[in-house]
């Protein structure tokens, strides 16, 4: 089904994630639980007029995986949140910086522009984003492997 | 030289700050700032000669301190370290009067080819 924004492969996931994570791995991945008790992360990405639009879903592994590699954390920081599904504040800010580099994903010459709204963990998702998860048009879900951390999944949708 | 960077995400000052480094842009003083707003009261009190500012923060976004600077008189040599890299975007910067945009992520390739005719 048509989507408002281009989705990206995993060519394009590993060609823009791979600049922030060097020897990154990225492949078709299945779909993944977005639900409360995940413990999954969501960036919501919203349109210039402020209407929810996209969202890029990533699960706890992978919000470990990649929150404390961006800042070089010891890879058992991450296994540590992983296994808490809790993130300290410095993991959030960066995820939230991963979310936010991830609008490029969405994006290209020709598209509408989007940007990151806000970064929501899975068990305090507001109306907005329940709204885009039910009403998604387009779904692609990766594996990641990011070197010396470990894999884990995201998906991206959009309406 | 004197040269600020201006991001909300530590992580992502850091990485600048390293990639200057690779791209070969070493020996500056690099000072930093978490949002428009603080950089806008240390630009125009520490009077840095570069600023390399992120697009979308919180408080002040780049484009409001780019256009505050300039109402302002500051001079002050200013480039973007954004996500924001649409055409439309690269158009609104460079009509504030950004030297350059430098797309997020970013290379120190890319960093050398923006930043060369900047940089002592």
């Amino acid at each position: 089904m048509a989507t408002a924004y281009p989705m990206p492969d995993a060519a394009k996931v590993k060609q823009m994630l791979g600049l922030l994570f060097d020897g990154l791995e990225v492949k078709p991945g299945k779909k993944f639980d977005i639900v409360p008790p995940s413990g999954c992360w969501v960036g919501l990405y919203v349109a210039d007029n402020g209407a929810p639009v996209a969202a890029c879903v990533v699960d706890v592994a992978l919000a470990a995986n990649a929150s404390a590699a961006l800042s070089m954390l010891p890879p058992g920081v991450a296994k540590d949140a992983a296994k808490s599904k809790d993130l300290t504040d410095v993991m959030i800010a960066n995820l939230r910086e991963i979310m936010n580099i991830c609008t490029r994903l969405l994006m290209n010459d020709g598209s509408a522009h989007l940007r990151l709204a806000e970064l929501y963990p899975s068990k305090a998702m507001p109306a907005d984003v329940t709204k885009v998860l039910g009403a998604v048009q387009g779904r692609v879900d990766f594996e990641l492997t990011v070197p010396k951390y470990g894999p884990g999944t995201m998906a991206v949708v959009s309406t | 030289m004197k040269i600020m960077i201006v991001d909300d995400s530590a992580a992502m000052r850091m990485i600048v700050k390293k990639t200057l480094r690779q791209a070969g842009f070493e020996g500056h003083e690099i000072s930093e700032a978490e949002d428009g707003a603080k950089a806008l009261a240390a630009i125009q009190s520490s009077s840095p000669d570069l600023v390399l500012s992120d697009w979308n923060m919180p408080n002040m976004t780049g484009i409001e301190l780019l256009e505050k600077l300039a109402a302002a008189g500051v001079k002050v040599k200013f480039g973007f370290v954004t996500t924001e890299a649409t055409t439309d975007m690269r158009t609104r910067a460079t009509s504030a009067g950004a030297k350059f945009l430098i797309s997020k992520p970013f290379t120190p390739e890319s960093f050398k080819e923006a930043l060369g005719p900047h940089i002592n």
